[in-house]
């Protein structure tokens, strides 16, 4: 299969997966969110818009060429705030956060679901110890194609439950700023798509992605279903009781990941 | 001035427009689509599951028999607290279909009742099985606002209660009349229950409630042995559901020679289409290709020993208030 063929297919498989249509995203207006609904899905959410920068710079390590370095180099840059007044994802996610009623010091403490502290130790294990291309796999159509769709329902719902489009400017920029960065990808994906081989593991890359989202959607709503009632109802018991002593914190959790970096041996006498 | 008990479940589709879609195509036969779109969200990367799923509504005329069966338990509730001197005003609202959750609290609330005890209709429990109910149930109380009744508690889990475990023996017995006690040892007895996401799963008693549900139920019969499995898991999803399966329990009872297997869907309590498909259709078929004869016993449906612990949780709950 040609290039062109293999990415039109693997863009349909992207578009129809359960991870991007997920009912949490889907039901936004059939079940509307609240301002508090959304508390808990971004207290969820955050982890992830500040890891992903991470995924980008342990792919460059292991980018074969310069010409792919340079097309990651380009997100990155963009990722790091080049295009929006120099404040990065997770400074534009924390403005949505404290439209949603967190303060600051209390992003880092807060417990985890298995399947959120799950999505960024699985993608940190794709862009460390996979082979590159699976890497590409994950953070282009895995991350980049799928944004803007999930995106969309997500949108759909803040602006029902009343948030101010300066709150939400996150999710409106990332939105454009990942049509632009899909392209990128495509554009580079395209050089490497010529063979089998490589076509299988730019999609198992890609669906291990999107398989680790659609666990992270069921965490998610886990958590909003669980919170909301116990907030709505306090004399009632969840189901979900007890299962928080396991969970971890953005602390507990970064504090166990350790990262691999193998040294260049140094070839001559300094 | 009553007491209300709110009798919650999952709903399912029956013949006239829901009113969840602002603009509807109100076509003959859209409900099953309407009602599986609702559930998944009406979102194309689904379109092929909502039509597969839709699918197996049109194989039995496009509804489901779901709220007409769970409204025969609310009457027979009904009709056993009146008969205890504990008189109710009982409305039943669905999650996923009309009269919704809402409508019911609205109908406790024309009957002049000032306060509503809430029955979940799951005997399992899960953040998607008992937490998402109470919150619906919450939403639609704010949403109507001063004039719905207080939610003031909820009927607490019953997945091991003798009452449970007896209807869910007796409904066994009840398809097996006639066999030998031979055979009816050496068949294999599964229990099912509906599949959960891993993530939801990993944080509820979900799975060990329904395995010791399944326990007492075969200790109840004497069986000598048993299994658990999970059904209805859609195909579409990357991510670990609850296992084995229903279809892996068939094979493997084919493995081990075994040449009837007898099949209760414990973790629900109505025939309706999951039951109905899923099982009827679906594990049958594999059964009778396998070669197994393949019996299922029902639901428990309005068993009086159900329907009288239920109304024993019920009074509980109203003596805590």
């Amino acid at each position: 299969m040609d290039a062109i063929a293999f990415l039109r297919d693997l863009h349909d498989e992207v578009a129809n997966h359960a991870g991007i249509g997920h009912s949490l995203l889907g039901r936004m207006e059939i079940d509307p969110k609240r301002r508090d609904d959304f508390k808990i899905f971004c207290g969820q959410h955050y982890p992830l818009v500040g890891t992903f920068t991470r995924y980008l710079e342990l792919l460059l390590l292991s980018a074969p060429s310069s010409e792919a370095k340079i097309w990651l180099a380009k997100v990155l840059v963009d990722e790091y705030g080049e295009r929006s007044e120099g404040q990065d994802h997770a400074a534009h996610y924390r403005i949505f956060m404290r439209a949603c009623g967190w303060q600051d010091d209390q992003l880092s403490t807060i417990r985890l679901h298995p399947a959120v502290t799950g999505f960024i130790a699985e993608h940190l294990r794709i862009c460390m110890e996979e082979p590159f291309l699976v890497g590409l796999g994950a953070v282009g159509p895995g991350h980049e194609w799928a944004i803007p769709t999930m995106f969309h329902n997500i949108l759909r719902g803040l602006r029902q439950a009343g948030f101010a489009e300066t709150e939400i400017e996150y999710f409106t920029l990332h939105t454009l700023q990942d049509v632009d960065h899909a392209a990128w990808l495509e554009e580079a994906l395209a050089r490497y798509a010529t063979t089998a081989e490589a076509q299988e593991q730019i999609r198992r890359g890609c669906l291990m992605s999107l398989a680790a989202r659609e666990r992270l959607w069921w965490g998610i709503a886990d958590k909003i279903n669980a919170g909301r009632m116990s907030a709505r109802m306090p004399w009632a018991v969840s189901a979900t009781v007890g299962s928080e002593q396991e969970e971890l914190t953005l602390i507990e959790f970064r504090a166990g990941i350790h990262f691999r970096c193998e040294i260049p041996a140094i070839t001559r006498s300094v | 001035m009553t007491d209300g008990l709110l009798i919650l479940g999952f709903g399912g589709p029956t013949p006239g427009c829901c009113g969840r879609r602002a603009v509807c195509p109100k076509t003959p036969g859209c409900e099953a689509e309407c009602f599986v779109a609702g559930i998944l969200g009406d979102n194309p990367a689904r379109a092929a599951r909502i039509a597969e799923v839709t699918e197996h509504y049109q194989h039995f005329g496009g509804f489901s028999p779901y709220n007409q069966l769970t409204g025969l338990q609310a009457e027979a509730l009904r009709v056993e607290l009146t008969r205890r001197g504990k008189t109710m005003t009982v409305a039943c609202g669905y999650r996923h279909w009309a009269p919704w959750s809402i409508d019911a609290i609205r109908e406790l609330s024309q009957a002049g009742c000032s306060r509503a005890v809430i029955l979940i209709m799951a005997p399992h429990q899960s953040s998607v099985s008992w937490d998402w109910y109470l919150k619906h149930a919450a939403e639609a109380a704010e949403k109507i606002g001063s004039t719905a009744p207080a939610l003031v508690g909820v009927v607490q889990p019953w997945w091991k209660e003798a009452g449970f475990i007896t209807a869910t023996a007796e409904v066994i017995r009840s398809v097996t009349v006639g066999w030998s006690a031979e055979r009816f040892a050496a068949a294999e007895l599964v229990f099912t229950a509906h599949a959960i996401p891993q993530p939801v799963e990993s944080t509820s008693p979900y799975r060990q409630q329904f395995a010791e549900t399944a326990a007492l139920a075969a200790a109840a019969l004497g069986h000598p042995e048993h299994s658990i499995a999970f059904q209805s898991q859609p195909s579409d999803s990357r991510v670990a559901w609850s296992s084995p399966t229903i279809e892996h329990a068939v094979e493997d009872a084919h493995r081990r020679g075994k040449r009837d297997i007898i099949v209760q869907a414990a973790g629900f309590l109505v025939d309706h289409t999951e039951v109905l498909y899923d099982l009827d259709v679906e594990a049958k078929e594999l059964a009778d290709k396998l070669g197994i004869t393949f019996t299922r016993a029902p639901c428990v449906h309005d068993h009086p020993a159900f329907i009288s612990m239920l109304a024993d949780r019920v009074q509980q709950a109203l003596a805590k208030l």
